[in-house]
C-alpha cells in the first residue's frame, strides 16, 4: 500500500513536468517574430509611407498655406503659426521607422529578390525628401545605425537631397533590368502598383525631377536633365503614384478618418475666394463639401485670422468621400506643373503655356473624378504664362499635398498674406525639431522656425 | 616518607573539605515539558551571580553554601521558576511560556521558526484578524494589519483589485508586487485585463476594476499571513524575493489525542450590507447649458445654464439616489476538520456573493478546500492539499471612457432624469450629451462579466531521517483560466471607435505554473552552548501564461453579442513561458541561546535570461541577534531584548525575453493619435516592420539590496511589545524602456538604468492594559514612514517616464525626487516671490515646460487597533491613518469646468487670481487687479479647460478611518454542558470603514484609476467609489 501510495506521488511529479514547454519559446518571445519576409516588410513600409504622406504632417502644412484653416486644439495653434516642439513626435518617428523597415528589407533581402530592394530605394527616397523639406537638416548618413551610433549627427540638405536621388537611381535601375534573378517578385503585398515596375520606375522618374526642381534657386540648376527625367516619368493619369484605401477599418483614408472623429480643420476663405474668381471652376465643391444645412448655402471658408466654424464647410469629395477614397503622393498633373515651371524659367514660354493648361486640365480631370474637364479655365498664352500664374494656379491644383508648403517657400509664390494674428511675422519656413529627438539626441540642433531651408534661400 | 606525605594529603583533603563544608555538591536535572532533559537551562543561586548551566542531558551539578537552598532555574521559551534544594538534589519540570518569547512564524519556503532567531523582520497577521477585517480580497484585509505595508483599493465595486506595496517601490518599470506563497507553494496574484493585441494606449486608464487573483483564496480559511519585509526576510526566494513575500498558510486539521472527539464542524455565516462611503459634492442649482443660456438640446454638456430658481417647469433630479443601492453580500463557510493521532484532513466549502452600490454589479465565489497529513511511520509524514475556486464578476466602466459610468453620472446636469434611459419606439439610450453614454443605461448594457476556475495545491512529504538529518519534498500548482466577456450595446459610445455600432470582446486568460522544492537539513547542538540548524535546497519553478483576445465590432443584431453578429472581426493572441532553478543553502548558528548569526545563499537559473545569456545570478543574504536581555539578570521590566541587524541582495524578478540582443519584428501602430490610424491586414496583406523597441543584449536581471537594523523589546512580563526597525534598500539594474532619439529607427531601447531608494523606519507597539482570566484590552499600534527617492537613471537621463499617464500629466521617474511623481503642466510664475504670471486680461499663464507638481507616496502610515474582550465578550475597532500622498483629483477639475461641482455654484461674481503681471505686459510686476467672469475661472483656472494646469487638480489624499468596527459575543455550551453537541455559538456585528475623516473632494481617496495592474498610482479620474458596510456574523463549532 504505502508503495503505491508512493509510486502515484512519483508519477504525478514526473507526468506534471513533462507537461513543461522545453523549445525555444522558453527563451525567444513567441509573440513576436525574428524574422519576417520581403512581403510584409515591403507592405508595411508602403502603409506607412501613405499614412506619414497623408497625416497630420501634411493637414498641417494645409494650414500653413492656407488651404485650409485650423479651428480647433492643436490646429488652432498652427494657425496662429505656433507649433510646439510636441507636435510632430509620431509623425518623426513613424519616418524613421518606415525608413528602418526598408533598411532591413533591402539588407535582409536584396540578394534573393532585388526587386524588393528596388521598390525600398524608391520608398525610402520618398521618406528622406519628405522629412527633409519639412525639417531641413536632418540625420541621413548616421541614421539607421544603432548598434554603432547612438547619437545621430545631423547632414546638410543638401546632401541628403544627393543622396536621396541616389536612391531613386538605384531603385530605377535595378526595376528597369529586367533580367534580375528573383525568388519572389511583389504583387498584391506591393499596395501601390501590385507589382507593376514599369510604373514604379515612372514614379521614380518624376520624384527625380520634383527633387532635382527643389535646385531652381541654386546655380547647379540642371533644367535639362529635369526634362528627361519627366520624359520618362508619369505620362498619364492611370501611372499616377495613389495611397491606396479600403473599407474594412484598417485601411482608413486618414483624412476621412480625421473628420469624422475631429473637425478641428475647415475651409479657408483666401482658397475659397480664389477658386471662386472663376465661377465655373468646379474643383471647389470637390475640394470642400457645400453645406446642405448652412444658412448661407453652398462653399464657405473661415477667415484666416479670426476664425470661425459657425456654417463653415469641411473638406470634401475629392479627397475624404469614403474610407477607400485614394489619395495623390506623386500625379501627372504634378509632372506637367514641374515641366511649365521649368519651361517658363528657361523661357520657353510656348511649351510652358501648352503644359500649363495640360496640367489644369489634367488637374480638374482629376479632382472631379471626370466631371469636369477645365477646358473654360486653361486658356493660358505663351505671354500670360509666366511663373507667377504657373505657381498659382499649382497651388490650387496640388490641395491637399504637402508639396504646395514646399513650392511656396521655394519660391515665394502665390504672394499670400501670413495670418495677422499669427505668433510669428511670416509664416513658418520649417517644421520644429521634434523634442522627442533633441531630448535623446545632442546633436539636434533647433533652428529658428523663421530660417529657411537650404533650397528655400 | 610515605606516611608523611599520606598525611600532608589528607591535611589537605581536610582543609579542603573543611572550605567545602561551607558548600554541598548538588545533582539535579531539569525536564522539559514533555519531561526529556532540557540541555542549556540556566541554574543560579537565588541572589547571586553563581550558577552553570545544564549538559546535554538536562543534568547539572551546582556547589551551593550552606544555608541556601533556592536556586533559580531559568530557559529560553520557559516560564523561569524557583526551585527548593533539597539533599537528595532537585528535579525540575518547566513549563512552557505561553505568550510569545516561543513564539513560531512560518518564513521563507514555508519553514516554521522560532521568532527570536530572526535577525530580519517579520509581522505576523493572523486569520482571526484577517476575518475581522470584514473583507473578502485577502490583499484588502490586510490593510491597516501592520507596519511597512501599504495597501491601496481601487474601487469599491466588487471584485475591485487591491495593491499592495511592502517597503515602497523598487521597481521603475516591472513588477513591485510582493511573492504570495500559499502553503510552500508560490501562486499568481497577477491582475490582468483583456487586451487587444492592437490596442496602442494605456488599457488601465480605462475600463473595468481588474482583479487582482488572490481575491480567488476564501480569507475564511487562512491561519495566518507571514509579511517578510523587504529583500533581507526573503532572500530564499532569490530572484524573484526582493520585493518581499506574503506567506500564507491555510487552516488544516488538527491532531487528536485519545479519547478526544475525533471531528470538528465550524460554520460561519455573514450578511454585508454596502452603500457608497463618499462622492463628489455637486451643485444642485444650475440647469444645463453655456453661459447662462438654457440648453437641454444635448449639444453641451455643461451646466453652466440658468439658476433653476429664474425658470419656471423645469424639474430637477438627484441622480445620486436614482444611481447608487445598497450592496447585499452572503457569505457563508463550512468547515469539518478531523484527525486522530496519526491523521488529519480538513474540508471547507466557502460561498460568497454579492451584488454592490452600482446597479448590475456582482461577484460570485465558490470555493472548495481538503488538506490532508498523514504519519506514515514515526519518520514519514505526507500531506497535501487541493483547493478549487470558482469566481465569476460583473462589472461597470470606470475611467476615461464615454461609457464610464462615474464620468457619465457626474457631469449629468440636474435637470436631466438619468432614470428614462431607453427610447420606447427605437429600444435605444437616451442621453443628456450627443456622445456620452446614460449611465443606467450603461450598467445595463454595457457589462463586463468573467468567470474564474482556479485549482492549486500541493502534496509533500517530511522525512526524519535521524536525529540530525531530515528532509522534506514539496510539488504544487496553480492554474486558473479566466473566461471574459465584455458588451457594448448598440447605441452605446463607450465601444472602441465611439460609433454607437456595438462591440462585443471575449478573451481567455490562462495560467499554469509548477513549483518544487526538495530540502535536506542538518541541525545539531555542537556543544552545550553551540548549536547548527542548515539546509540545503533545490528549487524548480516553471510558469506558462497567455491570452488570446477576440472582438466583434459593428453588430447587425442588437443585443445578440456572438461574434457571427459582427461585420468587423479581430483576434489576437499572446503567450509567454519561464522556467527556473535554483539552488539555495542556510546555515545558523546559535550561541548560548544569546547570539545568532544566519547565512543564506542561493544561486538561480531562468531562461528568461535567454539561450547563451546570463548563467546565473548569485543572491546573498546575512543577518545576526543579539538577544541581550540575557546578560540582564530576571526582572520584571525587561523580560525579553533583542537587537538585530540584517542584509541581503535579492532580484526583481526577472522579466523573460529581455536580456539578449535580438530584432523582433511587430504589427505597427500606424498612427499620428488624431485616428485610428492604419492597421493589418491592410487589403488583405500583413504587415509587419521593425519593432520600435531595440533590445541591445548584455542586460542583467534587476534586484534590490537591502540592509537593516531592528529592535525588539518585550517589556513589563511582556505587557509590553516594541518592534522597531530602519531600514535602507536601494535596488539597481532596473529594467526600463527608455526612449532613444527616433533618427536611430528606433524610439525605445531596453536598458539597466538607475537605482532606487526606499528607506524608513517600522515601528509596532503592542500593549496589553488589562490582562487576566477574564478581562483583556490590549492596544497596538503600528507606525511606517518610506523615503523613496530614484537615485540615479543612466546615460545622463534625468527624466523617464515610467508609464503612459494623460496629456497634462504623467508619472515620471526623476532624479532625485520619489519614484512616481506627479510631472505635468503648470503655472508660470515668477522665480523671485513664486507668484503666478498673469497677462492683461487676468488670465494666468501656462509654463512652456512641464514642472513636478506632486507626489503619490504617502509620508507615513500609522494604524491603531484597540481589543477587548471580557468573557465571551469581545470589541475592537481598527483605526488606519494616512499622511500625504497626493492625488490628481482630474474629476473635480472636469466637474468645475462644466459647472456642476459644489464649488462652481459661486458664479454670480467675477474673481481676481492672485497673481503678478507678467514682463512684457501693461503693469508688469504689480499684483493682478483684472477680474474673470465666473465661468473662466472655474473652466480654467480651477478647471481643466484650454489653457489650464495640472498643478490645480492635485489634492493632499490624506486619511484618517475606522477601517472596521467588531462587537460580538460567543456562547460557551461546552464549558458548561461538557456533552453539548454545539461547542459555541458566536454572533457579532462588523463595521467596515463607517467613518472618513479626509479633506479630498472626491470620492474615497484609497482609490485608483490604474489598479493593482499598474505601477503608477494616485489617479482619479471618474473613478468608482469607495464603501462603507455593516456585517451581522454568526459563527458556530460543533
Amino acid at each position: 500500500m504505502k508503495n503505491i501510495k508512493s509510486a502515484i506521488v512519483f508519477i504525478l511529479g514526473i507526468g506534471t513536468l513533462a507537461a513543461c514547454k522545453h523549445d525555444k519559446s522558453l527563451f525567444v518571445n513567441p509573440n513576436s517574430p525574428t524574422t519576417a519576409t520581403p512581403q510584409t516588410l515591403l507592405t508595411s513600409a508602403e502603409v506607412s509611407t501613405i499614412n506619414t504622406y497623408e497625416g497630420d504632417l501634411n493637414r498641417s502644412a494645409g494650414i500653413l498655406i492656407q488651404h485650409s484653416v485650423g479651428a480647433l486644439a492643436q490646429a488652432e495653434g498652427t494657425q496662429v503659426y505656433s507649433l510646439p516642439q510636441s507636435l510632430f513626435d509620431n509623425q518623426w518617428s513613424q519616418i524613421y521607422q518606415t525608413l528602418e523597415t526598408a533598411e532591413l528589407l533591402k539588407l535582409n533581402f536584396a540578394a534573393k529578390d532585388p526587386y524588393y530592394a528596388g521598390i525600398a530605394d524608391i520608398i525610402m527616397a520618398m521618406n528622406w525628401g519628405l522629412c527633409s523639406d519639412l525639417w531641413g537638416d536632418i540625420p541621413f548618413s548616421h541614421a539607421l545605425s544603432i548598434d554603432s551610433v547612438k547619437f545621430p549627427t545631423y547632414d546638410a540638405q543638401q546632401l541628403v537631397l544627393n543622396g536621396l536621388i541616389g536612391l531613386l537611381d538605384s531603385g530605377i535601375a535595378i526595376l528597369s533590368n529586367d533580367s534580375l534573378v528573383n525568388g519572389y517578385v511583389p504583387a498584391t503585398d506591393d499596395i501601390i502598383f501590385g507589382g507593376s515596375r514599369p510604373n514604379w520606375v515612372a514614379t521614380a522618374y518624376t520624384l527625380r525631377a520634383r527633387y532635382l526642381n527643389r535646385f531652381s534657386n541654386k546655380s547647379n540648376y540642371d533644367p535639362a536633365t529635369i526634362l528627361t527625367d519627366l520624359s520618362k516619368g508619369i505620362q498619364s493619369a492611370s501611372q499616377n503614384c495613389m495611397g491606396i484605401h479600403g473599407n474594412s477599418g484598417t485601411e482608413d483614408n486618414q483624412w476621412y478618418a480625421y473628420i469624422q472623429s475631429r473637425s478641428y480643420i475647415v475651409a479657408s476663405l483666401p482658397f475659397v475666394d480664389s477658386l471662386m474668381l472663376r465661377p465655373t471652376d468646379q474643383r471647389l465643391y470637390y475640394y470642400y463639401a457645400a453645406c446642405d444645412t448652412c444658412t448661407l448655402g453652398g462653399v464657405n471658408g473661415s477667415p484666416v485670422d479670426n476664425v470661425t466654424t459657425q456654417d463653415i464647410s469641411l473638406w470634401g469629395n475629392y479627397l475624404a468621400a469614403a474610407a477607400s477614397t485614394p489619395t495623390p503622393i506623386v500625379t501627372y498633373f504634378e509632372a506637367l506643373f514641374i515641366k511649365a515651371e521649368v519651361e517658363a524659367r528657361t523661357g520657353d514660354s510656348t511649351n510652358a503655356a501648352l503644359d500649363l493648361n495640360k496640367a489644369i486640365m489634367e488637374n480638374c480631370n482629376e479632382v472631379t473624378a471626370g466631371t469636369y474637364s477645365g477646358t473654360d479655365i486653361a486658356t493660358y498664352t505663351a505671354s500670360t504664362a509666366n511663373l507667377g500664374r504657373i505657381m498659382y494656379e499649382k497651388w490650387i491644383a496640388m490641395f491637399g499635398q504637402t508639396e504646395a508648403y514646399d513650392d511656396y517657400r521655394r519660391t515665394g509664390l502665390p504672394a499670400l498674406t501670413p495670418n495677422p494674428q499669427g505668433t510669428l511675422s511670416v509664416i513658418p519656413k520649417r517644421y520644429p525639431t521634434p523634442d522627442q529627438e533633441s531630448n535623446s539626441n545632442p546633436n539636434a540642433p533647433i533652428p529658428s522656425l523663421i530660417s529657411p531651408v537650404w533650397w528655400a534661400q | 616518607m610515605k606516611k608523611i606525605i599520606t598525611l600532608f594529603i589528607l591535611l589537605l583533603f581536610a582543609i579542603v573539605q573543611n572550605t567545602d563544608a561551607q558548600t554541598k555538591r548538588i545533582k539535579g536535572k531539569v525536564l522539559d515539558e514533555n519531561g526529556q532533559g532540557l540541555p542549556g537551562a540556566g541554574i543560579t543561586i537565588k541572589n547571586t551571580q553563581i550558577g552553570t548551566v545544564t549538559d546535554v542531558n538536562g543534568n547539572f551539578l551546582l556547589d551551593m553554601p550552606e544555608g541556601d537552598n533556592i536556586v533559580v532555574v531559568q530557559a529560553i521559551g520557559y516560564a523561569t521558576q524557583d526551585a527548593t534544594i533539597t539533599n537528595n538534589g532537585v528535579i525540575v519540570q518547566m513549563k512552557t511560556e505561553s505568550r510569545a518569547l516561543r513564539e513560531t512564524v512560518i518564513t521563507a519556503l514555508g519553514m516554521s521558526k522560532e521568532k527570536k532567531k530572526l535577525g530580519y523582520s517579520i509581522s505576523e497577521v493572523s486569520g482571526e484578524n484577517i476575518m475581522k477585517s470584514g473583507e473578502n480580497n485577502t490583499i484588502e484585509a490586510l490593510a491597516g494589519q501592520t507596519s511597512g505595508v501599504q495597501v491601496t483599493s481601487s474601487a469599491g465595486t466588487p471584485g475591485a483589485s487591491s495593491r499592495i506595496a511592502i517597503r515602497g517601490t523598487p521597481n521603475l518599470q516591472g513588477d513591485n508586487s510582493p511573492l504570495v506563497v500559499i502553503d510552500g507553494i508560490i501562486i499568481d496574484n497577477s491582475t490582468s485585463q483583456p487586451v487587444a493585441g492592437d490596442y496602442p494606449y494605456n488599457q488601465n486608464l480605462s475600463g473595468v476594476n481588474a482583479s487582482n487573483r488572490l481575491l480567488d483564496l476564501d480569507p475564511d480559511d487562512i491561519e495566518s499571513v507571514s509579511v517578510l519585509k523587504g529583500p533581507e526576510a526573503a532572500a530564499l526566494y532569490g530572484s524573484s524575493g526582493g520585493n518581499g513575500a506574503l506567506i500564507i498558510t491555510t487552516k488544516k486539521g488538527k491532531y487528536r489525542k485519545k479519547g478526544e472527539p475525533t471531528l470538528g464542524i465550524t460554520y460561519r455565516s455573514s450578511i454585508e450590507f454596502t452603500t457608497v462611503d463618499k462622492l463628489p459634492d455637486l451643485q444642485s442649482q444650475y440647469l444645463q447649458g453655456n453661459n447662462g443660456a438654457l440648453d437641454t438640446s444635448g449639444d453641451t454638456p455643461k451646466s453652466w445654464g440658468p439658476n433653476k430658481d429664474s425658470m419656471s417647469g423645469i424639474k430637477t433630479y438627484n441622480k445620486y439616489k436614482d444611481f447608487f443601492q445598497t450592496g447585499v453580500g452572503y457569505t457563508n463557510n463550512i468547515a469539518i476538520d478531523g484527525g486522530n493521532e496519526t491523521n488529519t484532513f480538513r474540508l471547507s466549502y466557502g460561498n460568497y456573493s454579492a451584488t454592490g452600490i452600482i446597479p448590475n454589479s456582482s461577484i460570485k465565489r465558490n470555493t472548495i478546500t481538503l488538506s490532508g497529513e498523514s504519519k506514515q511511520s514515526n519518520w514519514l509524514t505526507v500531506g497535501g492539499s487541493a483547493n478549487y475556486s470558482n469566481t465569476q464578476d460583473q462589472m461597470v466602466q470606470n475611467g476615461s471612457t464615454l461609457g464610464g459610468i462615474m464620468l457619465t453620472l457626474l457631469r449629468a446636469p440636474i435637470n436631466y432624469n438619468i432614470k428614462n434611459y431607453v427610447d420606447p419606439l427605437t429600444g435605444n439610450q437616451t442621453q443628456y450629451y450627443a456622445i456620452y453614454d446614460n449611465p443606467l443605461f450603461s450598467t445595463y448594457n454595457n457589462p463586463y462579466n468573467d468567470q474564474t476556475d482556479r485549482i492549486f495545491g500541493n502534496l509533500y512529504a517530511n522525512a526524519k531521517i535521524s536525529d540530525n538529518w531530515s528532509a522534506t519534498w514539496k510539488l504544487g500548482t496553480d492554474m486558473y483560466n479566466t473566461q471574459a466577456r465584455q458588451v457594448y450595446a448598440v447605441s452605446s459610445f463607450g465601444d472602441d471607435n465611439n460609433d454607437q455600432l456595438g462591440q462585443v470582446n471575449y478573451s481567455t486568460i490562462y495560467s499554469r505554473m509548477l513549483y518544487s522544492d526538495f530540502i535536506v537539513h542538518y541541525d545539531k547542538h555542537l556543544s552545550n552552548k553551540l548549536e547548527l540548524n542548515s539546509f540545503l535546497g533545490y528549487n524548480f519553478w516553471y510558469l506558462e501564461s497567455g491570452n488570446v483576445f477576440s472582438r466583434g465590432r459593428d453588430l447587425a443584431i442588437p443585443g445578440f453579442y456572438n461574434l457571427s453578429n459582427a461585420a468587423n472581426l479581430y483576434a489576437s493572441n499572446a503567450e509567454s513561458y519561464e522556467r527556473r532553478q535554483g539552488v539555495y543553502g542556510d546555515v545558523q548558528l546559535g550561541y548560548n541561546s544569546m547570539f545568532y548569526i544566519d547565512v543564506t545563499a542561493r544561486n538561480d537559473w531562468t531562461t528568461a535570461f535567454g539561450q547563451g545569456g546570463a548563467t546565473s545570478i548569485f543572491y546573498p543574504k546575512a543577518d545576526a541577534s543579539w538577544i541581550f536581555s540575557q546578560l540582564i539578570p530576571n526582572n520584571n521590566i525587561l523580560s525579553f531584548g533583542k537587537l538585530r541587524v540584517a542584509y541581503s541582495d535579492a532580484g526583481l524578478g526577472p522579466q523573460p525575453y529581455t536580456y539578449l540582443r535580438t530584432i523582433y519584428y511587430a504589427q505597427p501602430f500606424i498612427t499620428d493619435g488624431y485616428t485610428n490610424g492604419n492597421s493589418f491586414p491592410y487589403l488583405g496583406q500583413v504587415g509587419y516592420s521593425p519593432s520600435n523597441i531595440y533590445y541591445p543584449g548584455n542586460l542583467k536581471p534587476a534586484d534590490n539590496e537591502g540592509r537593516e537594523i531592528g529592535l525588539d523589546l518585550r517589556l513589563f512580563k511582556s505587557r509590553v511589545t516594541i518592534d522597531a526597525v530602519y531600514y535602507n534598500q536601494v535596488s539597481h539594474n532596473n529594467l526600463i524602456t527608455e526612449p532613444i532619439a527616433p533618427s536611430t529607427g528606433f524610439q525605445y531601447q531596453v536598458a539597466n538604468s538607475g537605482d532606487v531608494q526606499n528607506k524608513g523606519i517600522e515601528l509596532e507597539l503592542g500593549v496589553d492594559i488589562i490582562k487576566n482570566k477574564d478581562f483583556k484590552w490590549n492596544i497596538s499600534a503600528n507606525f511606517t514612514k518610506n523615503v523613496n527617492k530614484v537615485l540615479d537613471l543612466a546615460n545622463g537621463v534625468s527624466l523617464l517616464n515610467t508609464e503612459q499617464g494623460f496629456s497634462e500629466i504623467g508619472s515620471y521617474a526623476i532624479v532625485g525626487q520619489p519614484y512616481d511623481v506627479f510631472y505635468g503642466t503648470a503655472w508660470k510664475r515668477d522665480p523671485k516671490n513664486g507668484q503666478i504670471y498673469v497677462d492683461n486680461l487676468g488670465h494666468p499663464i501656462i509654463d512652456s515646460v512641464n514642472h513636478v507638481i506632486g507626489n503619490p507616496n504617502p509620508n507615513w502610515l500609522m494604524n491603531i487597533s484597540n481589543n477587548f474582550s471580557w468573557k465571551g465578550f469581545n470589541f475592537s475597532f481598527l483605526i488606519d491613518i494616512r499622511n500625504g500622498g497626493d492625488i490628481w483629483d482630474g474629476t473635480n477639475a472636469r466637474l468645475n469646468a462644466i459647472g456642476i461641482s459644489a464649488a462652481s455654484a459661486d458664479r454670480t461674481s467675477t474673481y481676481i487670481i492672485k497673481g503678478e503681471v507678467a514682463p512684457g505686459y501693461t503693469g508688469a510686476g504689480s499684483a493682478n487687479t483684472t477680474a474673470v467672469p465666473a465661468q473662466y475661472y472655474w473652466q480654467t483656472f480651477k478647471g481643466d479647460g484650454a489653457g489650464s494646469a495640472a498643478e490645480n487638480a492635485i489634492e493632499d489624499g490624506s486619511w484618517v478611518r475606522l477601517r472596521s468596527v467588531n462587537i460580538s459575543y460567543r456562547f460557551n455550551f461546552r464549558k458548561k454542558h461538557a456533552n453539548s453537541t454545539v461547542q459555541y455559538l458566536e454572533l457579532g456585528v462588523t463595521g467596515r470603514n463607517l467613518l472618513l475623516i479626509t479633506n479630498y473632494k472626491g470620492v474615497d481617496p484609497e482609490t485608483s484609476l490604474t489598479g493593482a495592474g499598474s505601477n503608477i498610482t494616485g489617479y482619479d479620474y471618474f473613478n468608482n467609489p469607495g464603501t462603507k458596510s455593516y456585517m451581522f456574523n454568526l459563527r458556530m463549532g460543533l
